[in-house]
Formats: C-alpha cells, structure tokens, sequence
C-alpha cells in the first residue's frame, strides 16, 4: 500500500470512529444484517434510575399448575438481587473512542 | 473519549462484589466474542479468558458470535468456565438444540433460572445457515418458560432479540422476572416494565456495564427494581490482572502495519 492510499485509509477510519465510537469492525468479517443506532445519550458519568412496579395480585406465579407445585419454599423472606450485564462488546477487550 | 475494556470492567465489578451483601450474577446477552480485531484474530479465545476471569455466570449468543462459524463457537464454549446459551439455535437437520437452552445456578439458596435466546437472523452468515437453524423465540420462551419455572424461583432471560422484541415477548410469555436484552444496543435510560417483567439492557462495545438491581418479596415477585449505566471512562483504574491477559494476548497478535 502506497503512503497516499494509507493515508485515505487512516482518514476513513478515523472518520468511522468518530460517528460510531470504535473502530469498525474487520474488513474480513461479515456485516451483520442489522446495523445499530447509536444511541443519543452517551453517559460518561453513572447514571442510576429507579421504576415503580405495578401491585401484582397475590398467589404463586407459575404458567402451569406443574409449575407452581414443583416451586418448593427457596428461603423465608425477601431477598435481593444485583445482576452486573453486558452486550454486544465485539469483542472489545481494550477500550475504544 | 476512550470508553470501555475489560480491565476496567473488571475494577467495576470487583468494586460492586465487595459492596454487595446478597447475590451478584454477571451476565451477558451475547453478540460478544467477535469483532474488534485482537479478538477476531484470536478466534474469540481473549475474550472467553477475560469473561472467565471476570467471573462470568452466563451468556446467550448473538448473531456476532457466529461469525467464524459454528465450530469455533462450540469451541469457545468448552472453553468458557460458564454456559453459552441458547434455546432456539438448533441444528439445521436434527433440529436439536447447538448450546444448552438454559441453565439453573442457585446462589444463597435461591434458584436462578437462566434461559438463552437467539435473534432470527443469528445464523446469516456464510457456511452458518446451512447447519444451523434459528426457532421462533415466542414459541421456544413458550416451550421452556414452565419447565424453568418449575425448576427455579427467578427466571432471567438472555434475549438477543432487540427491546421491541424483547417487550413484545414479555407481553406474549408472562411468568419471565427480568429480560437482560441486546442487539438494539440501547444505552437505557431507565428499565422497561412490561407486565411484571423488568428488561434492560446496556449500550455496545463494553464502553459500560450494566446493573440492575431488584428486590423479590416473599412471593418472589419484582419488587422495586433500579438501573446504573456504570461509566467505563479513563477515570476507572485498571485490574492489574485483566491488563495483563489482554497485553499478552496484543503481543501474540499484533496490529498489522501498513505496507510501505
């Protein structure tokens, strides 16, 4: 490749991860059909917010009464839980920007 | 501004593990093993390390994950110290399923149900649509949801369907607490409740990391759930040992030069 020709290259990449945040994804690999939006709020900051449920009507839950007898008491009480999740990081093991 | 990587993501969720007195499940909804160049060039092997590592309980499979073929993803999969899910991915001849379509971990005494789904395009890709068949995601939530009831007390789902679907599928098939969602790449700004079904999901690339936590009464119904988009910006240090996993793996792959 010519300095010209990898100097264009370098112009459409930097421009690709301007608009989309990092670098495209591999010449060699397959767009996926269905490309994404980005998204208009990009926080950099944590972000915490917090939604009410509607009252649900009482009795156990259970989409066949199979269901609900097999549901055997797990511990008395309420309890918490926090699930930490990710998606669609292709691959991204170092940050990118 | 760089956002993002796993040695950052690592400080992020060892930070939340200590501060957290109850259960913390580590969760991805897939579309995760390739793409950016290093991993692509490993065959997804950098990255299954990290999430083994990080302490992963679980993912689902998106259509990025197929991209190198099925073999390589079956491959990662016995690799990975958690299951790769999906109930819908199914062999194209003997219509059984490629990945286990979920899983049950039970965590301080309570029992977590966690069921994979797969977009319907997942397989398109070359030398991918001939062996693998993708099955309608209502119908197979509709096939397994009380089978994994009757085995659980929460029932998540791994969607990588999209929020619309996602949501669609929450009304269709009641009785899912918590949907962690992907492919539409939405940074939401708060979670969606459909029903009493709560889905979330967090962005793209790994620039953050998603949280969620919720509540369960004594009925084991969703109580009060929250979401924290966890920013992965310079400002987050690096785990030391995630770093280092992801230098060896640049020095055994590094980034072609241009020719001169």
């Amino acid at each position: 490749m010519d300095r010209r020709r990898f100097l264009q290259s370098l112009g459409v990449w930097l421009a690709g991860s301007v608009l989309w945040g990092c670098a495209p994804e591999q010449a060699t690999a397959p767009k996926p059909v269905d490309q994404p939006t980005r998204p208009a709020a990009t926080p950099t900051a944590t972000l915490v917010y917090n939604v009410p449920l509607p009252p649900k009507p009482t009795g156990t839950k259970g989409s066949s009464p199979q269901a609900q007898t097999a549901l055997p008491p797990a511990s008395a009480g309420a309890f918490k839980l926090t699930i930490l999740h990710t998606n669609d990081s292709r691959g991204y093991v170092d940050p990118c920007g | 501004m760089p956002q993002g990587g796993v040695a950052r993501r690592a400080t992020k969720i060892k930070e939340v593990r200590q501060q957290t007195q109850h259960t913390v499940l580590l969760l991805d909804a897939g579309s995760t093993l390739f793409g950016e160049a290093l991993a692509t060039q490993s065959q997804g092997r950098v990255v299954i390390e990290a999430m083994n590592l990080m302490g992963y309980d679980a993912m689902t499979v998106g259509q990025m994950d197929l991209v190198q073929g099925v073999e390589v993803l079956l491959a990662r999969a016995k690799e990975a110290r958690f299951p790769i899910l999906s109930a819908n991915l199914v062999g194209a001849q003997d219509r059984k399923p490629l990945l286990p379509p979920y899983t049950v971990l039970t965590r301080d005494g309570v029992r977590y149900g966690i069921l994979g789904l797969s977009e319907p395009k997942a397989n398109n890709w070359p030398n991918v649509s001939q062996v693998v068949s993708v099955l309608d995601p209502v119908e197979t939530a509709k096939k397994y949801l009380p089978e994994v009831r009757a085995r659980s007390d929460v029932v998540i789902l791994l969607s990588h369907l999209g929020l619309e679907e996602d949501k669609a599928l929450a009304q269709a098939v009641p009785g899912i607490d918590i949907i962690i969602g992907g492919r539409s790449r939405k940074l939401l700004p708060a979670p969606e409740i459909v029903g009493q079904t709560v889905i979330t999901q967090v962005g793209y690339d790994g620039e953050w990391l998603g949280r969620l936590d919720v509540t369960f009464d004594e009925q084991k119904h969703v109580r009060d759930p929250r979401t924290e988009i966890i920013s992965l910006g310079p400002e987050v240090a690096d785990d030391p040992q995630l770093k280092a996993l992801v230098e060896s793996y640049s020095k055994r792959y590094p980034t072609p030069t241009p020719a001169k």
